[in-house]
């Protein structure tokens, strides 16, 4: 893998759209932006953690927990962006710390990772 | 080069959204980071004599909060969902956009954005006011601008005779802005104008911007700040202006000022006299009585005058302590940083003011270089001194023996409401503070007049 090879994690419930919120997510699926290219292949699914073994808030969601936050950075961790739908601040700040930035859209993935990758493009030698 | 600012007079252009909250019932959308907003009105609302959130000020205002994710994706949806939630829960006349330096690099259109998110009786109108285009003088111009431009827009004027428009101080950013307005309008309306006086709690509104084209006569009252919405509105409406660079504080200043307004509209020169005349019968009286005081203290009068200001208040108070107080102006230290055409304009009003005045003028818009280049006169000169300054010079006026009056921004122990330094009233409350700052502690020494001084 070069080392400007950048990875997204997309949480997809049909490999084609970004529609899932992060709390709704199961699982996410990595993708990986060649570079130069312009192209990106899927390199496959990663399960967030069963949020059973993990204390909720009062309603039930697990995106406040730190311990099951650190273990999805662990997941993530050669990701530098996670595309949901929605997110709250916590989840994303913990996200952050790691290095994965979080991206709240929602569309088809192709769209949105040709976006980013233009982004990512542009950026690259600032 | 770059340098860093230790002590900054000023913001950024985002700042205008305090412009917009000194229309009454005008709401600013800010379309920019976490923070920008909230540090505007931290700087401009408490830091300006504690003037309040406002009607929909301080933590009221709506913002999108851009994030990385508006910086990859542009932020124009986020911004449309937040017009549209704020046209729902806030109750106002007019919605105005401002992006700031997120919105601006990425090249979100705010403009369109906000006429796309426009509804029936709620006009939305988006101005750039990116961070990076300047302090928030400019600010403030390119959101007037945009209100002529956008919101008053394209009409054919209907003029009424006696209408004037005025252009002047910039609300929050200058600590007095509302007294001041309700002592122009005091003055212009005793002439017998009418008067759209566009801010503050005497204007009628988004009306009074409504009825800008209406104007018999635009009045740009500062050195540069709103000359060019007077020029946009000669080009749209056909108004004519005039400029007058001096912010009018005192007598001569203020009967000079009122007499070209009142040629300017061909009014009826008795009339005009009559209401400078009683104006300044009543000036003189309180003016002369400060004779005595002057004699007792001859020797603890301040001689020497150093004055922080932005260009429209400075030049004013150049103009007032040179000819009505009889001091010298060692420095004026313009602190709004104008663009050279602007300093050029600030320079002529100046040498209109007084001769030598123009060589005083010091462009620097940090306080702490400020404060040295003060310190380091005042030992130098030996002379008593006043210096109009603001919260950051209490230590500095200690350590020289001299007066200070908070004359700018920011203002962070004193309340400032209805006081104005402008014109006959305000020139008289500027006088008071002035001569007042002889019975501080320190300043008169074996005398019982000291508030030390036990009896």
């Amino acid at each position: 893998m070069s080392d400007k090879t950048v990875k997204a994690a997309v949480a997809t419930s049909d490999g084609i759209h970004c529609d899932l919120h992060f709390g709704a997510a199961k699982n996410v699926t990595v993708y990986v932006l060649e570079d130069g290219s312009g192209n990106f292949r899927i390199e496959g699914q990663r399960a967030f953690p069963d949020t059973s073994g993990y204390e909720g808030c009062g309603g039930g969601c697990h995106a406040r927990n730190e311990e099951f936050l650190q273990e999805v950075c662990q997941i993530l961790r050669d990701c530098q962006y996670l595309l949901v739908v929605k997110i709250g601040p916590f989840p994303s700040r913990i996200l952050l710390r790691s290095g994965i930035e979080v991206l709240e859209q929602e569309g088809e993935v192709r769209e949105l990772l040709s976006v980013l990758y233009d982004y990512i493009n542009r950026n690259r030698d600032k | 080069m770059g340098r860093i600012v230790q002590e900054a007079k000023y913001t950024c252009a985002l700042g205008a959204q305090q412009t917009v909250l000194g229309i009454e019932r005008a709401v600013p959308v800010i379309h920019a980071g976490p923070g920008c907003s909230s540090r505007q009105f931290a700087y401009m609302g408490p830091g300006s004599g504690y003037q309040g959130e406002g009607y929909t000020g301080g933590g009221q205002i709506p913002c999108t909060n851009s994030s990385q994710n508006e910086v990859v994706f542009g932020g124009e949806k986020k911004l449309g969902q937040l017009i549209d939630a704020a046209l729902q829960v806030m109750d106002a006349d007019l919605y105005v956009v401002l992006a700031g330096c997120t919105a601006g690099i990425v090249g979100d259109d705010v403009k369109q954005t906000a006429r796309n998110h426009a509804a029936e009786g709620k006009p939305v109108i988006g101005v750039d006011t990116a961070g990076f285009r300047g302090n928030n003088y400019v600010g403030h111009e390119l959101v007037i601008e945009a209100l002529i431009d956008q919101y008053v827009g394209d009409r054919e004027p209907e003029v009424r005779k006696g209408l004037v428009n005025v252009f002047s101080v910039i609300p929050y950013q200058n600590p007095r802005w509302r007294g001041d307005l309700h002592e122009i309008k005091r003055l212009l309306t005793g002439l017998g104008l009418e008067v759209n006086v566009l801010f503050g709690y005497e204007s009628g509104g988004v009306s009074e911007w409504q009825d800008i084209p209406n104007a018999e006569l635009n009045i740009v009252l500062s050195p540069w700040v709103g000359l060019d919405a007077a020029k946009l509105c000669e080009k749209k409406y056909q108004t004519p202006y005039i400029h007058e660079p001096v912010l009018p504080i005192g007598l001569k200043a203020t009967s000079a000022f009122l007499r070209r307004v009142a040629a300017a509209l061909h009014m009826d020169e008795a009339a005009v006299e009559d209401f400078i005349a009683q104006e300044e019968a009543r000036y003189k009286k309180y003016f002369v009585s400060l004779g005595d005081l002057f004699s007792d203290f001859a020797s603890y009068l301040p001689y020497d005058a150093y004055i922080v200001s932005d260009a429209e208040y400075g030049v004013g108070a150049a103009d007032f302590l040179t000819k009505e107080l009889g001091m010298n102006v060692v420095s004026f230290y313009e602190f709004d940083e104008p663009d050279a055409s602007a300093k050029q304009l600030v320079e002529q009003a100046l040498s209109a003011a007084g001769e030598g005045l123009a060589q005083t003028l010091v462009v620097e818009g940090d306080n702490a270089l400020i404060r040295a280049d003060i310190a380091e006169k005042i030992a130098e000169r030996k002379n008593k001194s006043l210096i109009l300054g603001s919260s950051w010079d209490k230590e500095l006026a200690e350590q020289t023996n001299s007066i200070l009056v908070y004359y700018g921004i920011p203002i962070t122990d004193q309340v400032v409401l209805s006081k104005t330094y402008i014109g006959y009233a305000g020139a008289l409350t500027l006088i008071e503070d002035i001569y007042t700052g002889l019975f501080r502690k320190g300043m008169i020494t074996n005398t019982t007049h000291g508030e030390d001084d036990a009896i």
